[in-house]
């Protein structure tokens, strides 16, 4: 093949065949890669991943990306601190409010640490649904029909979860009256899978709740992390207060479950080790496009012989050996990934090419109101979308279109549901050699959620983004040197006008 | 003298594959920006092979469709087995047709350029779906694609008929007799 290759450049000239002057359109897309250059997408990205200003005091952050999950083990994540000064085993790692799992393993050598996630079936973390949130009354409750003594069940002593139902507080109940309420507390850990509806969209995933101290709980509330034996969980006053998502009932009596504020499979990107404060801080890392981990490259041909196809052979400059899945970008913009790897060049995969994968955050540029205008949204911190795959080229229109997996729904504060958004899309980290915070295109979505079904877009970006590519740069594995992608963000504005 | 006929025969398939991957994308009758003739783009490559396979013995034919499927790889993103395979069949096909019918006549000939470009163009959808990470339902029907490119590579097969198997080089490759003739002599 590599012969094939090298003859196959002859014809790279062919690439200048139906060339124009640059797009207005791209000239936009090329504004955003120059916002991107100034990194403030990716600073966004790591303030959308810090926990509230409540939930930060009396503890330290240290932001970490996540760079991929080690092989075969879905429920573990590689992750790069900024720092691993304080970092521990056992402690606490969070996405915003929500708590994700605990670190299990530092790599020193390398800079990295390994968290277990709180989907893993090993890993239990007691949970509390508060007294105004659980609905539990002393003396029963004739809507569930638990006959209630008041004594905790505290079925639980192996993880910790003890029961303390004597805690209670008076709540309105239903009539207006006051009642006295309990907490309510569980056992979280592991997933539970959901039966696969019968309109052929993927079944639901929740957290799996085990060992209620109380049977009587009403679905509904958040769950928060709330370990009460020390000696179990050393760093539990850490972690207390972080939220596991909402408490939902299974089919069955006592099957209870929680439904997730995070996308655990596809949706983390970023998320941040809780360790005890007074350690000093250090600077954040730089743009992904300013690391030394790129290689330069030109394309090797002209376009995919197969036009059902969007792909592209590349040379890459030295011969770096690239691994798979790595981002091919131009102008600051993610153009592909590759998808094969020869000791000559690479083939990557275009944005157009019908099952390309990527998981995408999307920064809110601009809602439309009840009357049809477009205006900037209140709220434009990133939301972690979640994983999205190519469909291929819409014929209509020209552009990408592409099916977005919503595992969490899209919320903007004080928006209903339905609401069309228009998203700016940077991709998300998490996958090798795929860094996060570089600019996909834009889309524009609805507010709520597809209720698994998932949605389909339509992508704002060059169809054919080789043309015009005056360098393209593939990233490089994650222990290999290379060289910067991008200058300075005064030569991004310079190309964008 | 076949080494040189065969590097005749790589030279014209790159081309060939070449511009069919630029006018793929390209746009230059007017279609939505840089979609160029998507399905509609006839595989002049496989024409050329198929042009040949007609004329050649099915060993050399069955070496020029292993190098036009490892052109195809160097240059897309298509599984080179699924290539390879591909390729193989419908030279295959070929082999075995030309065994009962006289498939020179340029119509016949050019029905059967349609049919393997549009098993070729479902087999190599199928192998993209197996492969794929995640299931995927692609916005054009892959019927649609299938018909659209058996049309078009069709269309260029009709209109050229033996031309391609004279461009230079490839004749030393091929028996001047005629496929049912040397088939024929093969039995004889």
């Amino acid at each position: 093949m590599a012969p094939a290759r090298l003859l196959g450049r002859v014809f790279t000239p062919l690439t200048a065949l139906g060339q124009g002057s640059v797009s207005a359109d791209e000239r936009d897309v090329r504004a955003i890669a120059a916002e991107a250059y100034g990194g403030r997408v990716l600073e966004d990205l790591i303030f959308a991943s810090l926990p509230r200003a409540e939930l930060r005091s009396g503890r330290r952050c240290v932001p970490a990306r996540v760079l991929r999950r080690p092989s075969g083990r879905r429920d573990e994540l590689v992750v790069e601190p900024w720092t691993l000064v304080g970092v521990e085993v056992g402690q606490p790692v969070v996405f915003g409010d929500a708590y994700v799992g605990r670190v299990l393993e530092i790599l020193a050598d390398e800079g990295r640490a390994v968290v277990r996630l709180v989907t893993q079936p090993e890993l239990f973390v007691g949970a509390l649904l508060a007294a105004e949130q659980s609905g539990a009354e002393p003396n029963g409750d004739a809507s569930n029909g638990a006959a209630s003594n008041g004594a905790a069940s505290n079925g639980d002593a192996s993880n910790g979860a003890a029961s303390n139902g004597n805690e209670s507080d008076a709540v309105e109940g239903p009539d207006g009256g006051s009642r006295e309420a309990f907490d309510v507390r569980f056992v979280v850990g592991g997933v539970a899978v959901g039966r696969r509806p019968l309109d052929g969209s993927e079944a639901r995933l929740w957290l799996a709740a085990h060992n209620p101290s109380r049977p009587d709980a009403i679905a509904g509330g958040e769950l928060v992390v709330d370990e009460l034996l020390g000696e179990l969980d050393p760093f539990a006053d850490l972690s207390r207060g972080f939220e596991l998502g909402r408490l939902e009932r299974g089919a069955s009596d006592g099957d209870w479950h929680v439904a997730p504020r995070v996308d655990f499979l596809h949706g983390l990107y970023q998320v941040v080790v809780v360790t005890p404060p007074g350690t000093q801080t250090v600077q954040p890392p730089a743009h992904p496009l300013f690391e030394r981990r790129w290689a330069r490259a030109r394309a090797a041909s002209a376009g995919d012989p197969n036009p059902m196809r969007a792909g592209a052979a590349l040379w890459v400059d030295g011969g770096a050996s690239v691994p798979l899945g790595a981002a091919v970008v131009a102008g600051g913009r993610l153009v592909g990934r590759v998808s094969g790897s020869t000791f000559l060049g690479v083939d990557v995969a275009l944005l157009a090419d019908p099952g390309l994968a990527l998981p995408v955050s999307g920064v809110p540029v601009e809602i439309e109101t009840p009357y049809g205008e477009w205006v900037p949204p209140h709220d434009d911190a990133p939301r972690v979308l979640g994983r999205i795959v190519s469909l291929g080229l819409d014929r209509a229109t020209g552009q990408v279109a592409f099916h977005l997996r919503d595992a969490v729904p899209l919320e903007l504060a004080g928006l209903p549901d339905g609401t069309r958004v228009r998203l700016r899309l940077v991709t998300g980290s998490g996958e090798s050699a795929l860094p996060s915070a570089l600019v996909v295109g834009e889309a524009i979505l609805l507010t709520g959620s597809s209720g698994g079904r998932g949605r389909r877009f339509l992508l704002d970006a060059p169809t054919d983004p080789l043309r015009g590519a005056a360098s393209l740069f593939v990233r490089l594995a994650d222990d290999d040197a290379g060289e910067v992608a991008a200058t300075d963000a005064a030569r991004g504005r310079i190309e964008a006008r | 003298m076949k080494f040189v006929a065969y590097a005749a025969f790589t030279g014209w398939a790159l081309l060939f594959a070449g511009v069919c991957g630029a006018v793929a994308r390209a746009a230059p009758f007017g279609t939505a920006p840089g979609v160029g003739l998507g399905p509609w783009t006839p595989d002049l490559a496989l024409v050329l092979l198929l042009a040949l396979s007609s004329r050649i013995e099915r060993g050399d034919a069955r070496i020029a469709a292993a190098l036009l499927a490892t052109i195809h790889a160097a240059l897309g993103v298509d599984s080179p087995f699924a290539l390879f395979a591909g390729l193989w069949f419908a030279v295959e096909i070929l082999s075995y047709a030309r065994t009962q019918l006289r498939v020179e006549g340029r119509l016949l000939h050019a029905l059967l350029v349609a049919a393997v470009s549009g098993i070729l163009t479902t087999w190599l959808h199928a192998a993209a779906v197996l492969r794929a990470p995640t299931p995927i339902a692609p916005e054009r029907g892959v019927l649609d694609d299938a018909l659209a490119a058996a049309l078009a590579t069709g269309l260029v097969a009709y209109l050229v008929g033996r031309l391609p198997s004279r461009l230079p080089g490839c004749p030393g490759l091929w028996h001047k007799g005629e496929s049912w003739e040397r088939v024929g002599h093969v039995r004889s």
